[in-house]
């Protein structure tokens, strides 16, 4: 990605981005026979995302990976630490679960978090 | 605590997981099945995992039953010698604390075989090593007479 394509982005975010909630889970095991796991749900309201919805046409539905319907949610670099795999995102009353999280970087530093959703 | 016929498949996972949570260095990593974290840096091993109780029947006496089952250990480790190590310190835990299984209701506890391998998951190459155990145990039957 370009120097470009990132400001268009970070551009795309502040101009059309909308406010999303983003569900942070965090698993706990216990210390019992079973380990029985415990997820505990914090929710950050208000974060700002630019909100790309997955077409037939885009390389990730072609590629079977996701479904068309699906979103690719766009960050800036506020608030990076709650956007990881596993953590839900709800958008329009709709909850996704992230799957793939990229950090694109210009000479190391974060520029833009691309967060890969599938619908729950 | 002692097995009883209506929870031997309960009891008897305990039993194993509380002889094996005392072994050095054993106390965070057993698991009844793979965890459900990310599993994806040396980091996070070793893991024991030790399986459900497989069990069947025999007829005894005319009043009794053999429960005849197996229980599986499966060490997952990034070395070899570790691996070893680990496997030993199971036998080795079982195999002293054979009276405390026979307190609670186990016989005949014995290590039927173990098995070797190992797979590369990613950038790691993770040694395992299986532990099978059998044992018995014997209840009195319902009437159907």
């Amino acid at each position: 990605m370009t120097i470009l394509d990132q400001q268009i982005i970070v551009n795309n975010i502040n101009e059309f981005g909308n406010t999303v909630t983003v569900r942070e889970i965090s698993k706990s095991f216990g210390s019992d026979e079973y380990r029985l796991l415990t997820e505990t749900e914090t929710d950050h309201a208000g974060i700002l995302a630019w909100a790309q919805v997955l077409t037939l046409a885009d390389d990730l539905v072609k590629e079977g990976i996701f479904q068309a319907g699906d979103f690719v949610f766009w960050f800036d670099t506020n608030n990076t630490s709650y956007i990881v795999a596993g953590n839900h995102i709800q958008h329009n009353s709709i909850w996704y679960e992230i799957n793939d999280v990229i950090e694109h970087r210009l000479q190391d530093t974060i520029y833009v978090i691309e967060a890969r959703t599938k619908k729950i | 605590m002692t097995v009883s016929k209506a929870t031997v498949v309960a009891n008897i996972y305990k039993e194993f997981y509380d002889i094996l949570v005392t072994a050095t260095g054993f106390t965070t990593i057993i698991y009844p099945a793979w965890p459900e974290f990310d599993v994806d840096s040396k980091s996070n091993y070793p893991l024991i995992i030790l399986g459900s109780p497989d069990i069947s029947w025999d007829e005894f006496t005319i009043t009794k039953k053999w429960v005849n089952g197996t229980i599986g250990i499966d060490i997952y480790t990034t070395a070899a010698n570790t691996c070893d190590q680990y496997a030993d310190r199971t036998i080795d835990k079982v195999e002293t604390e054979r009276d405390t299984l026979r307190t609670a209701g186990l016989s005949f506890v014995s290590l039927d075989s173990t098995t070797k391998d190992s797979v590369d998951r990613g950038k790691i190459r993770v040694h395992i090593k299986t532990i099978t155990f059998s044992f018995k145990f014997i209840f009195t039957k319902t009437r159907t007479w």
